[in-house]
């Protein structure tokens, strides 16, 4: 089966209006966010070499780790099934969605694109509500996600809104026509509409998305999630998401399917201290994504579904395997400049972008993908960027040769050729572009030119060759030498400026191949790497606090640090003035199904580095109070808190040899959010709108905090 | 010291000046510099087409015509993107493709030399090549040789770092997607009006000249970066 090509395709979307600029709008912000970022991480590059490593270390031990990571979810009374194809994912996922009857939900899952899992649901007469907002848009839409992380970004607020009026019956605002009437496609100015207003409205359409998905949730039964890690040591399911759809999805239904590519396995769970500081920069720009669910519970209904589908073959493929080392962050989509051209339907599956011509044609087949390979203008941005070092367009080239060898890639090869041949010598070159000049001023409009003169004018040679040039000037001698119409320089003058060159810092000629001074930049960035590291253990309240207030850009966090427990209460107090008991639910007490307006909850620790404070919890539906609420109050003891997220990784070890934590853990940094509407950021998401961390000095239970004698 | 020329074939065609100028720079600052006459192509079109064979044969070529000089110096960063970095996988590592350098970081990082004493009045936003900044690491190169020419003032734009979308066989492919690219990269540098674009590769510039062209944009000019190295004041013709 072939598809149709991607240069036909890619024509279109090039024509398409505006959808060039509203993918360049996103991306180009992510990128710059992500880039200011990332120069406040020192480390960054090493833990990039890190991540390699123990990505490929997984990839190479990948029999024993699968093993290891079956039984230790089997011990907790899951079900396991590795499923080979489409098909059997599919076959497996229908039955347990069918079995419990009733609603599913379903978060974000790149492999449940791969299989055309929700076509297959709703074949066998299931309904499935996508639950992420950018899924549930193009939900709607009927379309497909056009980008790993950001689904929608090839809709803008106006599409959205026209959108959710159809679907939704949502009112459209007066500025907006019920019909997009496209502007010329030259232009690239910004939309005309301001951009507060259109951020006002991507806020209340993802707020009005919010409260239709909130009875969704309530309603299933089922839960299908994906899993950005799987953790072979502990058979933990690692999620991580920003607007708590996730946690819902996890938390509410009675019952929870996973998939997952064979690929997401690694060995060690302090390998995630690595990857989950790699991941939310390289995704979103976040420091930290808003929940990092750790799932390692004995859970009632429980089922994995692993996704094989040519991960096995292309583990064994030497130049390519680490392909599979990719953690699906979307970073190379955002840098790559065909990519913020033609957005993510133009290559024909579920991946785009320069991973997705690569992954592609691996899980589908090369033949179903010839074009994709060469897709690409070999810029290198994306190995660049890549957070796990996959040189992305060197992989690209390799597949360029497999594609020629196996005689897909006919179309240049005989152009390519002759060219080949041409340049054995200078000669052949001379009569060729002999050639070029009589007839260029005809060939134009042929259709042998036309791939170039789509949009462009056949180049002009120069009247005289630089090898013509050379052999005149070597007949005549030097005193010819004439370049740009200037005059000849006196021989033997060397117009070095005497002091400019000796202010140069790197004056002396070096013998050996140039690099790039890197020494001093590592010095530099260990040092500062140090400094950050003192900083925080110097002052750990600070570093929480000042992270923290970052979380919530318009006063959506507060922390407060107390000496005493009655002071903790009484600011307790304050914010609950008024409140009806049955509003707040405090940790501890047995949560209803419903919503509340103030959680109430302790913290196993708290993260210095990042502001994430976390929960850990005996079953999954005591979630509640962190999820299920408009305010999340949050008390703790300063010995709670740990550096970083290796500090926490390190603290967690401990804790669950000696059984002091339960086998659920959630990092919560800042209240929900989603920014899947023009990168609009808006809070809350499904989770929480609001944040209130009290740090006491003196020891004190969160049942304490509440005015009311009945809790706690 | 022996140096050799390395003029790639669509600079040898299409701007002989920024290899006469590369030339000329080198003079000045005394390195003579040799062209062996039998050059043709490092195999990069080849190379990015599939064609590991055409390719193969033409970087053995290329090692074998340069074998003889100390230093091998071309004023384009893809073709020695191709040489440094892609060689290996063609003839195995090879002394020649460690020694063949890109004009400014030749000068920057071999020769230590930041000014050369070139003068040119004007405003110019500069496009290091994709190659040049990435498989070669030498956009601080360029940029300390460009900022210490006197007179040119650099304008900095949004797509300073973007790809200009020519990418080799990526342009003859998918050549509406080439020229989008190239116009979306051109956008932000004509809304600044600079007096020239300045670039380290010849390629980019054909492929942006190309789209001014039949846009019929007139008021964007395009420079090597070795004929702004070699301007002594005047503006080149």
């Amino acid at each position: 089966m072939s598809e149709k090509p991607f240069r036909r395709v890619a024509a279109a979307k090039v024509a398409e209006p505006e959808l060039g600029d509203k993918v360049h709008r996103a991306t180009v912000r992510t990128v710059e966010k992500r880039a200011h970022l990332v120069a406040e991480i020192p480390d960054w590059e090493s833990l990039r070499r890190r991540a390699r490593e123990l990505r490929l270390d997984a990839l190479d031990r990948r029999e024993k780790l699968l093993d290891r990571l079956v039984r230790r979810l089997e011990e907790r009374g899951a079900s396991v099934t590795v499923a080979h194809s489409s098909e059997e994912a599919c076959v497996a996922i229908v039955r347990l969605a069918r079995h419990t009857g009733g609603e599913v939900i379903k978060s974000k899952s790149m492999a449940s694109e791969e299989i055309g899992l929700n076509a297959a649901l709703e074949a066998a007469g299931v309904t499935v509500t996508e639950t992420d907002l950018g899924e549930w848009i193009v939900q709607q839409a009927r379309q497909a996600p056009s980008h790993i992380t950001a689904p929608a970004i090839h809709l803008s607020v106006e599409d959205v809104a026209r959108i959710f009026h159809e679907r939704a019956g949502i009112p459209l605002p007066d500025w907006i026509p019920p019909h997009p009437s496209p502007p010329p496609a030259t232009s690239y100015r910004p939309p005309a509409t301001p951009e507060p207003v259109r951020q006002s409205l991507a806020r209340d359409l993802s707020l009005a998305a919010r409260g239709i998905l909130r009875e969704r949730f309530l309603a299933a039964r089922t839960g299908i999630t994906g899993a950005n890690f799987l953790v072979a040591e502990s058979g933990t399911v690692v999620l991580l998401e920003n607007e708590g759809n996730i946690r819902l999805t996890t938390c509410l239904p009675r019952r929870h399917i996973v998939l997952a590519g064979v690929e997401k396995l690694v060995a060690r769970d302090e390998d995630l201290a690595v990857l989950l500081r790699l991941l939310p920069v390289s995704a979103t720009a976040q420091r930290q994504s808003c929940y990092v669910s750790l799932l390692a519970d004995r859970h009632p209904d429980l089922h994995v579904v692993l996704l094989d589908r040519g991960r096995t073959a292309l583990a064994a493929d030497r130049e390519q395997r680490d392909l599979l080392t990719c953690i699906r962050c979307g970073a190379c989509l955002n840098v790559c400049p065909v990519y913020r051209c033609v957005g993510g339907h133009a290559y024909g599956g579920a991946y785009a972008g320069p991973i997705g011509a690569l992954l592609l044609p691996h899980f589908d087949g090369l033949e179903r993908h010839p074009d994709l390979p060469f897709a690409s203008s070999l810029c290198g941005a994306c190995s660049e960027t890549c957070p796990v070092g996959i040189p992305l367009h060197e992989r690209l080239l390799e597949l360029r040769a497999r594609l020629v060898e196996r005689g897909f890639a006919r179309d240049l090869g005989w152009t390519m050729r002759r060219a080949a041949s041409a340049m054995r010598s200078p000669s052949r070159i001379a009569r060729a572009l002999s050639l070029y000049r009589l007839v260029r001023p005809l060939v134009g409009g042929l259709p042998v030119a036309r791939r170039w003169t789509a949009g462009r004018a056949l180049p002009r040679p120069a009247r005289e060759t630089f090898r013509q040039w050379w052999a005149r000037r070597t007949d005549r001698g030097r005193s010819q030498f004439s370049v740009l119409g200037q005059q000849p320089e006196p021989a033997g003058t060397l117009n070095r400026n005497p002091e400019s060159a000796a202010a140069q810092p790197r004056a002396e000629a070096r013998g050996s191949v140039p690099e790039v001074p890197r020494g001093s930049e590592t010095e530099n960035r260990e040092l500062k790497t140090e400094n950050r590291v003192r900083r925080i253990a110097q002052n750990p309240i600070d570093a929480f606090a000042s992270r923290f207030a970052d979380l919530g850009p318009a006063g959506e966090t507060a922390f407060h640090h107390v000496a005493t427990a009655a002071e903790a209460t009484a600011i307790a107090g304050e914010l609950l003035r008024g409140a009806e008991r049955r509003s707040v639910i405090v940790e501890g007490e047995e949560p209803e199904r419903r919503e509340y307006a103030f959680g109430v909850t302790g913290a196993a620790a708290l993260i210095a580095d990042t502001g994430g404070v976390v929960l850990d919890l005996r079953r999954r539906d005591l979630a509640v109070p962190s999820l299920l609420v408009d305010t999340h109050v949050v008390v703790a003891h300063p010995s709670r808190l740990v550096a970083d997220l290796p500090a926490f990784f390190r603290m967690r070890a401990e804790k669950r040899v000696r059984g002091d934590w339960y086998d659920v853990q959630v990092l919560v940094t800042g209240p929900s959010r989603t920014a899947d509407i023009e990168k609009t950021l808006v809070i809350p998401a499904h989770g929480p709108r609001r944040m209130v961390v009290i740090l006491c000095d003196e020891p004190l239970q969160p049942g304490n905090l509440v005015p009311w004698t009945d809790s706690g | 010291m022996r140096v050799a020329l390395f003029v790639p074939c669509f600079v040898d065609a299409f701007r002989p000046k920024a290899a006469a100028a590369t030339v000329e720079v080198l003079e000045r600052l005394g390195v003579t510099v040799e062209f062996p006459a039998e050059q043709t192509c490092c195999g990069q079109p080849q190379f990015n087409a599939g064609l590991r064979d055409d390719a193969r044969e033409l970087a053995r070529r290329f090692v074998d015509i340069f074998a003889p000089y100390d230093a091998v110096v071309g004023p384009s960063g893809s073709c020695v993107g191709m040489i440094r970095r892609h060689y290996a996988s063609l003839v195995g590592e090879h002394p020649v493709a460690q020694r063949t350098f890109e004009l400014c970081e030749f000068l920057v990082d071999r020769l230590g030399v930041v000014d050369v004493g070139a003068k040119l009045q004007g405003r110019c936003v500069l496009h290091v090549g994709c190659h040049e900044r990435r498989e070669l690491g030498a956009t601080a190169a360029v940029e300390r040789l460009v900022g210490a020419v006197d007179g040119l003032t650099r304008l900095p734009v949004d797509s300073d770092e973007w790809c200009c979308g020519f990418g080799g066989t990526f342009a003859v492919k998918f050549p509406e997607l080439s020229v989008e690219l190239g116009r979306r990269k051109l956008e932000p540098i004509l809304r600044a009006a600079p007096d020239w674009l300045v670039s380290t590769d010849a390629s980019c510039l054909l492929h942006l000249d190309c789209i001014l062209d039949r846009t019929g944009t007139k008021t964007l000019r395009t420079l090597h970066v070795a004929e702004v190295l070699a301007a002594r004041g005047e503006p080149p013709a």
